[in-house]
């Protein structure tokens, strides 16, 4: 079976596990009528939101057709969402599907994690092939004490501290909201932090192995400029651990927005799931969390995908395993 | 006779529109930051602060109440009276159009009011319903009659929660309701961008404008009014320094301390209707030394009150009693219980002499962690007990593990205890009926969703008083409140610990005044010369 195809039947199936386990979670954790509605709420209000969401039913019934749903594209619908309580009977109907509003989310979720990426993969790049060339001296110091600080430090503190600084000390950014390009300056920095560390390291790591190489002396003793034998010849053939990396934040930057949304104000699929979890809206928490895990999941096959690019003897090798 | 007093009337209302100051048009606009997006926009939102943060702006009640005096003062109604122990009859202000151009007429009001409160609706206001159903017919083309199916003496009280929307739209485009508020205030609300803002412009049409008992500063100042969601506290005192924001709801202590030492903006801070307290294990299978007064009394009297409220932070000490003077059943000759250490010492030790397992005691100070400094008043709680030799042990809980121990149903299930619950309260209601059936009648294990389920308190002679007070109204009620509020200060059940205030930061370039309601209001907010 080609290598492609058993990854994307693999990532089906987990993307199976983890919707069957959210919906296991959601039932665990106890009542689900009695987490939205809350301890106060009367038993009439919650046998009647047991009804609605079919809690009444058995549990292997409320699976399937929490499955069946699915298929369809249908997470179900919220109550709290735009409504303050059990509407009546007559706006039922009115629930607000979940779905729409976790898609409305995304396109700010992508530009503030893919603006991160960028610019901490950028300048994760520079730092860690600079390191690389110069090492043991204090450029490569440098670029260890900017990683091991950048992975470090709580996101939470650094976006409040650089609100500090560049909204109020300086003035020259806003604090937080949306709308321009100044709104998206300090929350990208803060979620660039960690992958602007983390990258950096792995670049440093994988270029130090393939600038010992022999083809790169042979390429030096050419006479091939020295940023075209690191930045072409070496950097390429190191690339594969830095695509990995880069996957792995990338899924890390769409789960860890949350935090980041919140002191930014950003209006994204974080900052949504917050807000949901605070109104114990268990169907726009269920629909985020599969959303964004569906998202990991596809960044991982895409990672996958860029593996054969980058190395075309991985489609070849049929036996498990990346090559 | 009757000619020369209507052309003196004439001159008079003329000589009054000439003397009337020209009201500036509108301009600019102000930026409040909230602490939370609203759920939605509903009528029955209006009296939220919490929750739908500046809707009252948009919506109006018939009524509202004076937060200094408790006294009900004329929105949307200019008289009301009652007809009998279920029914209020209600004089409706002439020329008020709604914000979709539609007349406000008694049957539109009706119709609004008997949809926020109908049963079937089950919104979150009806943890202010009355014994029985509430609705309201017009019974003219100016006036309504708001009744209820039970006896209830505090339907005006309920009025004042009742976010008056137009009729139209719930009939003919009810989904709306929730996200396009359609009222009669002072601004109209535009648009709702979610997870960003909500905005509203100046009524030119609010009826304010012509009207010599509007609230406020009497006109909409500002074009528009910008409600931008903040939900982290130091972004939103980082927006009123930067001037992104003009006003910010609820400051930490700490924001309104360094307020004070700044330039660009301030703190303002009015009472609000909440407070914090500690309540004792008393009733079921408290620990014994809890149900001798003299240890109680000691317990009481061992605790800094002055500072606590210090500790807390925009807190003031209470009178004894669970509420503020505007309350009906406040009993103005009580004062705070004294900070007598030596007092309390003495108390324990004729307790001891007399066989009460005093040293066996070890109180459990339990705060919920979502109260303000729960840690800090806790520990010092803590402290001041240990200080005259009672043992304590200090806890602080989630809701999801604290919620269910102040509730009978999960304090049936636990060991017998000796628990201060260290808890924040609000109490919307403007008296201490609600506030008594809550927090000191009897609890039912058998009804654990009852009024009472989070008492630990019981006295059945008291609940029989208690219960008399509640079928009445006006004078005849405070004076039964009172008495029951006097009883328990001597009972020492439940200590108040701190009236909490509320506060806002705003911008120097302008000022607040704490007006109708405990609501953020855009016409109390005055640009500073």
């Amino acid at each position: 079976m080609p290598y492609l195809l058993r990854r994307f039947l693999q990532s089906l199936l987990l993307l199976f596990v983890l919707v069957s386990f959210v919906f296991v979670i959601g039932r665990i954790i106890g009542d689900p009528a009695l987490i939205m509605l809350g301890t106060s709420a009367s038993e009439t209000a919650l046998d009647q939101l047991r009804e609605n969401l079919g809690l009444n039913q058995p549990i292997w019934q409320q699976y399937l057709v929490f499955l069946g749903d699915l298929m369809q594209g249908d997470f179900g619908v919220s109550f709290r969402y735009g409504f303050s309580m059990m509407p009546s009977d007559a706006l039922r109907s009115e629930g607000t599907p979940v779905l729409p509003i976790v898609l409305e989310r995304l396109p700010a979720t992508f530009l503030l994690a893919g603006t991160s990426l960028v610019f901490a993969f950028s300048l994760a790049v520079v730092l860690g092939c600079l390191a690389a060339m110069h090492p043991r001296s204090w450029i490569d110091n440098l670029v260890n004490v900017i990683s091991l600080a950048s992975v470090s430090v709580v996101q939470f503190w650094l976006g409040l501290i650089l609100i500090i600084v560049f909204s109020v000390q300086l003035g020259l950014l806003p604090t937080g909201g949306f709308g321009s390009w100044q709104h998206l300056v300090l929350p990208a920095l803060t979620l660039a932090a960690r992958p602007l560390g983390r990258i950096s390291q792995v670049v440093r790591s994988a270029m130090l192995d393939e600038l010992s190489k022999p083809y790169i002396s042979a390429a030096r003793a050419k006479g091939v400029p020295e940023w075209r034998v690191v930045f072409v010849h070496a950097l390429k053939n190191a690339s594969i651990p830095i695509v990995t990396i880069t996957g792995d934040e990338l899924s890390q930057l769409l789960t860890g927005a949350m935090l980041v949304e919140t002191v930014f104000a950003w209006p994204g699929v974080g900052l949504l799931l917050i807000d949901s979890l605070g109104r114990r809206d268990l169907p726009m928490v269920q629909a985020g969390i599969c959303v964004v895990a569906a998202l990991v999941i596809l960044v991982n096959l895409a990672v996958d995908f860029a593996y054969t690019v980058l190395n075309p003897r991985i489609q070849m090798d049929n036996r498990g395993g990346r090559a | 006779m009757k000619h020369s007093l209507s052309i003196l009337a004439l001159v008079a209302a003329q000589a009054a529109a000439l003397a009337t100051p020209a009201l500036a048009a509108p301009e600019g606009e102000f930026v409040v930051a909230v602490h939370q997006e609203p759920q939605d926009l509903a009528a029955q939102g209006a009296y939220k602060e919490i929750n739908a943060p500046g809707l009252r702006n948009v919506l109006e009640t018939l009524i509202a109440t004076d937060p200094a005096t408790g006294a009900y003062m004329p929105v949307l109604a200019t008289g009301w009276e009652r007809v009998d122990d279920r029914t209020v009859r209600v004089t409706l202000r002439e020329g008020v159009t709604f914000h979709d151009g539609t007349e406000m007429t008694a049957e539109a009001v009706a119709a609004s009011v008997s949809f926020v409160w109908s049963p079937d609706n089950s919104f979150t206001i009806q943890e202010y319903a009355g014994p029985g159903v509430m609705s309201a017919k017009a019974t003219g083309p100016l006036e309504i009659e708001v009744s209820s199916t039970e006896a209830d003496p505090m339907l005006e009280f309920r009025l004042t929660l009742t976010g008056i929307s137009s009729a139209r739209q719930i009939a003919e485009t009810p989904a709306q309701h929730f996200s396009h508020p359609i009222g009669t205030g002072p601004y109209v609300f535009d648009e709702w961008v979610r997870g960003q803002y909500w905005t509203a412009s100046a009524n030119p049409d609010w009826w304010g404008l012509s009207a010599d008992d509007a609230y406020g500063a009497g006109a909409p100042l500002f074009e528009t009014l910008r409600f931008v969601f903040r939900a982290e506290g130091s972004a939103r005192n980082a927006m009123v320094r930067t001037g992104e924001a003009h006003l910010a709801t609820n400051p930490s202590p700490e924001d309104c301390e360094a307020a004070a030492g700044n330039d660009g903006y301030s703190c303002v801070t009015g009472p609000s209707d909440a407070y914090i307290y500690g309540r004792l294990d008393q009733s079921l299978h408290a620990h014994p030394a809890l149900e001798d007064m003299r240890v109680r009394k000691a317990i009481f009297h061992a605790l800094d009150y002055e500072g606590i409220a210090d500790l807390i932070g925009m807190a003031s000490v209470p009178r004894g009693q669970l509420g503020t003077p505007d309350m009906l059943g406040f009993v103005e000759t009580l004062e705070q219980y004294a900070y007598d250490p030596d007092m309390s010492r003495q108390l324990l030790d004729e307790a001891r002499a007399d066989g009460v397992d005093v040293d066996g005691l070890t109180v459990e100070v339990v705060g919920r962690n979502t109260t303000p400094r729960v840690g800090s008043v806790t520990e010092v709680i803590g402290f001041f007990l240990e200080d005259v030799g009672v043992n304590a042990k200090i806890n602080v809980q989630l809701p999801d593990v604290f919620n269910p121990r102040v509730r009978i149903k999960g304090y049936a299930e636990e060991a017998p205890r000796a628990m201060m619950q260290v808890h924040v309260k609000q109490n919307a209601s403007g008296e201490f009926g609600t506030n008594l059936l809550g927090n000191y009648a009897c609890p039912d294990i058998d009804d654990p969703s009852g009024a009472s389920r989070s008492s630990v308190h019981c006295n059945p002679e008291f609940d029989a008083k208690l219960a008399e007070a509640l079928t009445l109204s006006g004078d005849a009620r405070d004076a039964a409140l009172q008495e029951l509020v006097a009883f328990l200060y001597e009972q020492h059940p439940i200590i108040p610990l701190a009236l909490l205030d509320k506060g806002y930061l705003i911008r120097d370039t302008h000022d607040y005044a704490f007006g109708v309601d405990h609501r953020f209001l855009a016409v109390n907010v005055t640009p500073k010369p």
